[in-house]
């Protein structure tokens, strides 16, 4: 869906984004991680057309983004915004226009996607008298107006209480199974887990890792094992001939723990911990992408 | 092209239908109308009336209280007695007092309680001067009436080389006006830009419409959204105003059978109303309503441009006013250089210049315009204003790009000229 190649941008007193390159393949929830400042927006603006980059191109199906393309993106920036005294529907009607509807087609769609999301009722409202949950709906809206086949959200969830973010996932699912891809940046990796099959980090201007989340939680961690026993000083003793003597262990019965794979296997490290003691829980621990995230983070 | 008239649209339509556009285009001529009566009717009243100012002359030759004449405004008395009458203008018993021992050699001294305003001390004087002359006339035993009756009254009837009148008072009045019309139109609808793309960005609307659109184009739809509304106000405003005119003008009975059959011919035709008839005759209006349409929207769209500059740079609204002077500076001295060389001489160096340099042009070019200002030099005229507009409005749309989504930044000329001179 879309090649992002080699893409800097340099402001007049800072460099934003340097050398950024990763692919967002067709039909993919894509999270783009980082921490704040550390160029996502900017990079987001570049998709969208806002910022031209500095050098470094992008392809959009194919073909080097161009105007053209915009019809088929749409963006749910992260500062929002409406104009207080336009009605709801008026307001769906002139975004929608503006991205390439005629008025009739631009009113069928609104009164649609008003009723999706379960504000058919203040349609004739100003958007002023609307809760903030409600407008971060409106405002929803106006990014998926116009069909897009590339959805980029920007901390989508933030001011919805936690029903009106159900409905939104499920929504955002319902677009994606329909075959929309999604780019999501977000600081919420509780969401990025449930969401995303990709993830690139973006730190300090630079593109730390990209991919598929599988893939990366098995490059960029050593395979770990969630461990609970009796007595925590024999388990201890035990891990010590596997792990190094720096490592932390947590002090209590249950723990995590990594092993070298090069020397060892699962089976092994099962029967160096059984030594002396019972075991009563021993399973495979998969990171989560908040873990992945704060580690490949620290490392850089 | 599309989009700028979506948003052109928009705009439009928002402002049209809000109850303050309604109204105020409702209600301007009658506000207007009621301004102007209420000057007209404080004037020609009470109000402005000066109070009466009791006057002593003090030493003054025989026979001039014979010669002094009546008025309103001053009462005079004579005494001899300068000590007494001192002392009674600072018992506030007198307002005034003159000496007149020296009137001889062309000089009086004169004593007030306070400040007398410039339009007293004069009538005072020129009171003094005619009594004088005219006591020296009895002296000289020169008969008064004969006097008067040598003293010219000349009426000059004024035309140019081609027959037809020169109008000079009508053509001052409606250039005048006009460059009035286009600076409020320019000061009022500017502003109002500058607040439209301010409050777009404050409310971060901006970066979904501008993932839409360009920048030039949202800044483009802008302009002409606004300038459109203010020509329908202004068109509003010219169509209820006539109303309102033939309106009071049929109460009035003016149109009314009997006073045109009361009216015989010799007397239209020596009418002050026929004379202006005439005059009117002589200006040509097609020349200056082409002029007002151009210098209308060229000066407006020269002024919108940097006024959207400006709005786009700042985050609040109050930022703005440091920038709201120095681009009005230029439109004020337009007026200024109206008011006093364009009136003195049309044609000089000063007023020349003035209206070719775009920022003073569509309002000082306005009041040369009724004076046979050559087509050759309004033609020169639009032309620069022409190139300069576009090329403002290429520069602010590369502070606008900028600026829109720049949040955070104090915004400084000199900032505004970094954005301007950006690479890429």
């Amino acid at each position: 869906m879309l090649e992002i190649n080699n893409i800097s941008k340099r402001f007049t007193d800072k460099v934003a984004l340097e050398n950024v390159s990763f692919s967002i393949p067709s039909g993919s929830i894509y999270g783009l991680l980082g921490q704040n400042g550390a160029g996502k927006t900017t990079l987001i603006r570049i998709l969208n057309q806002i910022y031209e980059p500095s050098s470094g191109t992008i392809k959009f199906d194919g073909e080097k983004l161009n105007t053209e393309h915009i019809k088929n993106i749409g963006y749910l920036p992260e500062e929002r915004g409406l104009y207080k005294k336009i009605k709801v529907l008026d307001h769906l009607i002139y975004f929608a226009k503006l991205r390439g509807y005629d008025t009739k087609m631009a009113e069928l769609k609104a009164n649609y996607w008003l009723e999706k999301v379960k504000l058919s009722d203040v349609k004739n409202k100003r958007t002023e008298e609307l809760s903030k949950g409600m407008q971060q709906k409106i405002q929803f809206i106006m990014a998926v107006l116009h069909e897009p086949k590339f959805l980029i959200l920007d901390e989508p969830f933030s001011g919805l209480d936690p029903i009106n973010a159900e409905l939104l996932i499920d929504i955002i699912k319902e677009l994606n199974e329909k075959g929309v891809t999604i780019l999501f940046s977000t600081h919420r990796m509780d969401q990025v887990e449930k969401l995303c099959s990709h993830i690139a980090i973006i730190h300090q201007s630079k593109l730390i890792v990209d991919g598929k989340v599988s893939d990366i939680k098995k490059t960029y961690t050593l395979p770990r094992i969630r461990v609970k026993t009796q007595d925590y000083l024999i388990l201890k003793d035990n891990a010590l001939k596997f792990i190094s003597q720096d490592a932390s262990i947590s002090e209590t019965v249950e723990t995590i723990l990594e092993y070298p794979p090069q020397i060892m296997n699962y089976k092994m490290v099962f029967n160096i911990l059984a030594n002396d003691q019972e075991i009563l829980k021993f399973e495979q621990y998969v990171p989560s992408v908040s873990e992945l995230f704060f580690q490949l983070i620290n490392n850089n | 092209m599309n989009k700028i008239l979506t948003i052109l649209k928009h705009e439009y339509i928002t402002r049209v239908s809000k109850k303050s556009f309604i109204l105020m285009t409702l209600l301007g001529p009658v506000l207007i109308a009621a301004f102007y009566g209420g000057i007209f009717y404080l004037t020609a009243n009470e109000f402005s009336k000066s109070k009466e100012l009791t006057v002593v002359l003090i030493n003054a030759p025989t026979g001039l209280e014979k010669n002094i004449s009546k008025n309103n405004t001053f009462i005079y008395s004579f005494s001899n007695d300068l000590e007494k009458e001192k002392e009674r203008l600072k018992n506030e018993e007198l307002d005034v007092l003159v000496r007149l021992e020296n009137f001889n050699n062309d000089s009086v001294q004169m004593t007030s309680r306070s400040s007398l305003s410039i339009t007293d001390k004069q009538t005072l004087l020129s009171n003094l001067e005619t009594a004088i002359f005219n006591l020296r006339l009895q002296e000289q035993g020169i008969d008064k009436n004969s006097i008067d009756s040598l003293k010219p009254n000349l009426t000059m009837i004024d035309q140019l080389e081609n027959g037809t009148s020169s109008a000079i008072e009508i053509k001052s009045g409606l250039g005048y006006i006009s460059a009035l019309l286009i600076y409020m139109f320019i000061f009022v609808y500017g502003v109002m830009i500058m607040k439209a793309v301010t409050e777009e960005k404050t409310n971060r609307i901006v970066e979904i419409i501008v993932s839409s659109v360009k920048p030039f184009e949202l800044m483009m739809g802008k302009i002409l959204g606004v300038t459109l509304v203010g020509l329908t106000q202004f068109v509003s405003w010219v169509i209820l105003t006539g109303v309102l005119i033939f309106s009071v003008a049929l109460i009035g009975g003016v149109f009314s059978n009997t006073n045109l059959n009361d009216m015989n011919a010799s007397a239209l035709a020596s009418s002050p109303a026929l004379e202006i008839l005439q005059q009117l005759k002589s200006i040509d209006f097609f020349k200056i309503i082409v002029c007002f349409i151009m210098y209308f929207f060229g000066g407006f769209l020269f002024y919108s441009g940097i006024f959207a500059a400006i709005g786009s740079a700042v985050d609040q609204e109050s930022e703005t006013q440091q920038f709201v002077l120095p681009v009005s500076l230029p439109l004020i001295l337009g007026l200024i250089i109206a008011q006093i060389s364009v009136i003195k001489d049309p044609h000089s160096v000063l007023s020349v210049w003035a209206s070719m340099v775009p920022f003073t042009s569509p309002i000082v070019m306005m009041v040369r315009v009724p004076f046979e200002v050559s087509w050759a030099q309004i033609g020169l005229s639009i032309f620069i204003l022409t190139i300069s507009f576009l090329t403002v409005v290429w520069l602010s749309a590369r502070i606008y790009t900028i600026g829109i989504l720049s949040y955070g930044q104090k915004a400084s000329f000199k900032q505004l000229f970094k954005w301007m001179i950006r690479k890429g």
